[in-house]
């Protein structure tokens, strides 16, 4: 036992980091503002949530983190994200759920909790311009690449190189907010994640398969190609017998070794853990690390996206025994 | 009476398919959607009692028939239609009987001069909506569970709907009803403008959740349908009992906006991004009808909320609650929070001006220190009077996946403090879910001196009990 637990101390992560982001749920954004989706568009009224795939990697992480707490291998746990600001319900429900430090990363702009009025969640340039697919018949759109998750809206990309379409783990500024961020150019998100995860050196990073506006996917790849690291796709992640284990898509278990970035899909962990109140008002002294370096920001070359969306209709009959053929015939429903 | 003979006899009275004794029909027809039971559904556990069989009537007759069986022999039964309770309010007594009204479906007539519709109590709301919106006419109700209510049981739990600040609640837009009483006998109360003629028997069945007869069919007021009249807008404020003050004066000002609600801080940012500054409600107005009152009702209410220090947020937050406002009903069977160890729903109360703003405090004060596993509580305002307003609590609170025997206490827990806060200020328990029989205990403090009058109809309409067993009444005596 205890030659397992030394093992195991040994092969340990003892620093994660996880690269998160919080956009706005879009399934909730009204038609009219995909119709006419520009930068000036006005999301503010969408609520945000942190993206799901990365929502996958924090749990993981902080199982990762749970399992050492019982061999006695304490893991240090950092949440980062790129962004003008994190709301203080995010970073309070990343401490109270087990994180021992959030970082966000920012360009200098004023931070605080709100900034007042209707804000603008936009993207710099271009963002309404022509390119990718046109709408086709059924639920959301087909695009040049058919896009995952769950909120009917898919996107479409011009200028297709691998850098076009942001998203991924991490940060694109454009879902986060403000209107000077970085738009779709995950290169140069993953570029600056990457100069930040350096400092940090974390002995494993997390992130989600992808994320937000775009779903590229391309921000973990990135990243894994900045820090020289290699990358692993894994549903899930987890220490297992003293090593550390990702299981793919296909179900195939293998073993890493530290440092490495693991991009995970939301298959493994559906989401990030439930804090009781009591937990988060916990947290009130904790404050995220705000990091306004402006070292980590640059002007982003934004692709020309086009933002659709495609509402299903519903209808609703009365089905009366016998009644329903007359009804079918009239119409009338 | 042995249950091969129970269906039988009723298999006699409403046919071979007007009964089920399908066990997945019964457990569908018994599923009451209260927060805990979607926790122990998620983990696998039916823990409803089991009724012996669905009865479908098909018209008034066979629920006549049906009901005098059921009485002379003293078995219990239990209305429902759509199945959109939240209060157990539909759950049937072990071995008893589900009397579901759901067959009995469609318009019975459209009177335009007299601007009403009269419908069976099977009807889909949303259905009639439609089809009253395709004439040009709207009921003006709006519940929550539109995609799954029906006429029937939204007239026996005294719903409302979320324009009920202009068009009133059920109960106001009922204008007659036809009813079978326990032992069979159909009563219809006729339509009429009003009446002064005694009691008003229609709120005797109006909220009654089946203790006192079966609602067969109801006829409901129409208005005019033009949402291109509308006026709307959204505006934050700061703090709850600010933004109540601010409601206050509006309505007691005579001013009457379709919808009127204020959601608190947290509400706020965890359902709409929170397009306001931090610590602030978020107040969602919407007035309706001829354009220039419509108008008229927006730059009076405007004004006035200027008073309060409000900040325009515009129209796109009503317009996002307008396209998103029943989305949960698409939820219920998936158990998402099950799936999160949680159990979430919300509880509806309501109190004069003088003392919501102070409920709605203590609620939120009391339920983490009493409450270990609370994860959220928050609160809003969404029907108000001159005389006051209710608050819609949404809570979640954690529970153990593999221990679903344990989610019914927690939830309790939260409801205790809810009741209790709202009793000893003078509220009402229930301002539109109705009691169900997760309420029920609460009912001699609800009530006072006057539940002795609920038993005497009860005991009148009633007296062998059968009817709904557990709602509204501690007991039968």
């Amino acid at each position: 036992m205890d030659d397992k637990g030394g093992t195991l101390k040994k092969r340990f992560a003892r620093k994660i980091a996880v690269c998160f982001k919080v956009v706005p749920d879009f399934v909730q954004a009204l038609a009219e503002d995909w119709e006419n989706f520009s930068e000036n568009t006005d999301l503010a009224y969408v609520k945000r949530v942190i993206n799901c795939f990365d929502e996958s990697a924090l749990e993981i992480a902080l199982r990762i983190k749970d399992g050492g707490g019982k061999i006695g291998a304490p893991v240090f746990c950092i949440a980062l994200t790129a962004a003008d600001a994190l709301k203080t319900s995010f970073s309070r429900t990343l401490f109270a759920a087990g994180f021992d430090r959030v970082e966000v990363l920012t360009d200098g702009a004023e931070l605080s909790g709100y900034t007042g009025g209707l804000r603008t969640y936009g993207f710099r340039d271009n963002a309404a311009s022509a390119g990718g697919a046109d709408l086709q018949e059924g639920d959301g759109l087909r695009t040049d690449t058919e896009l995952s998750g769950n909120c009917g809206v898919n996107i479409a990309a011009s200028g297709v190189g691998d850098n076009a379409v942001s998203g991924g783990a991490g940060s694109d500024f454009a879902a986060n907010g403000g209107a000077s961020r970085f738009g779709f150019d995950s290169m140069r998100t993953a570029e600056k994640l990457a100069e930040r995860l350096r400092e940090i050196a974390p002995d494993l990073i997390l992130t989600g398969r992808q994320a937000g506006c775009a779903d590229s996917g391309a921000v973990p790849f990135y990243i894994a190609e900045f820090l020289g690291l290699p990358l692993f796709e894994a549903s899930t992640a987890a220490f297992s017998g003293g090593v550390f284990l990702v299981e793919t898509d296909v179900g195939a278990k293998i073993e890493v070794s530290a440092p490495c970035v693991v991009s995970v899909g939301n298959g493994g962990a559906e989401g990030l853990r439930i804090s009781t109140l009591k937990e988060v008002l916990a947290t009130a002294e904790k404050t995220p690390e705000i990091l306004r370096a402006a070292k980590y920001f640059a002007a982003a070359n934004n692709p020309k996206i086009k933002f659709a969306y495609f509402k299903k209709e519903k209808k609703c009959a009365v089905m009366t025994v016998g009644g329903l053929t007359d009804l079918l015939k009239s119409g009338d429903f | 009476m042995e249950k091969t003979k129970l269906i039988a006899e009723l298999k006699g009275i409403v046919g071979e398919n007007g009964v089920s004794t399908d066990e997945r029909v019964i457990s569908d027809c018994s599923k009451d959607y209260i927060g805990f039971r979607q926790f122990e559904r998620g983990a696998g556990k039916h823990w409803e009692p089991k009724a012996a069989c669905v009865v479908s009537p098909q018209n008034t007759s066979e629920v006549s028939a049906v009901l005098r069986f059921l009485n002379s022999h003293k078995i219990p039964a239990v209305p429902r239609t759509g199945g959109s309770s939240v209060t157990l309010g539909v759950e049937p007594q072990e071995g008893g009987v589900i009397l579901n009204g759901s067959k009995m479906s469609g318009v019975a007539a459209l009177n335009e001069t007299d601007m009403c519709v009269t419908v069976c109590a099977g009807t889909p709301l949303e259905y009639l909506e439609n089809y009253l919106n395709k004439r040009g006419y709207t009921t003006g109700h709006f519940p929550q569970s539109l995609p799954l209510a029906q006429v029937g049981g939204l007239l026996a739990t005294r719903s409302i709907g979320q324009f009920s600040t202009l068009y009133g609640g059920i109960e106001d837009l009922t204008v007659g009803l036809e009813a079978v009483l326990p032992d069979g006998e159909i009563i219809r109360i006729k339509n009429s403008p009003r009446r002064s003629v005694g009691p008003d028997l229609r709120q005797i069945f109006v909220g009654s959740e089946g203790t006192l007869g079966f609602i067969t069919e109801a006829t409901l007021k129409i208005f005019r349908y033009a949402p291109e009249n509308r006026w709307m807008r959204a505006y934050s404020i700061q703090g709850m009992k600010n933004g109540l003050a601010a409601l206050r004066e509006m309505t007691a000002q005579g001013f009457r906006p379709a919808v009127v609600r204020l959601h608190d801080p947290i509400e706020t940012e965890r359902d709409f991004g929170a397009p306001a500054p931090q610590g602030y409600c978020l107040l969602l107005l919407l007035a309706e009808g001829p354009k220039t009152i419509a108008a008229a009702i927006g730059e009076g209410v405007d004004g006035i909320l200027k008073e309060f220090g409000v900040v325009d947020l515009g129209v796109k937050p009503v317009l996002h609650w307008l396209e998103h406002r029943n989305d949960v009903c698409a939820d219920l069977d998936k158990y998402k929070y099950y799936r999160l160890g949680a159990i979430a729903d919300t509880c509806e109360i309501s109190a004069p001006w003088s003392e919501i703003g102070d409920i709605y405090e203590a609620v939120l004060e009391r339920t983490p220190r009493e409450v270990p596993s609370l994860v959220s509580i928050a609160g809003h305002s969404s029907h108000s009077y001159a005389q006051g307003t209710n608050i819609y609590f949404t809570f979640g609170a954690a529970a153990d996946k593999d221990k679903p025997e344990t989610a019914r206490g927690i939830y309790m827990s939260v409801i205790r403090v809810i009741m209790e806060e709202t009793l000893k200020r003078g509220g009402s328990i229930a301002h539109h879910h109705g009691s169900g029989k997760y309420r029920t205990r609460w009912m001699p403090e609800e009530h006072g001196s006057s539940y002795g009058v609920m038993y005497r109809l009860k005991n009148a309409l009633d007296p062998n009990g059968i009817m709904n067993k557990g709602v509204i009444f501690t007991d039968v005596k």
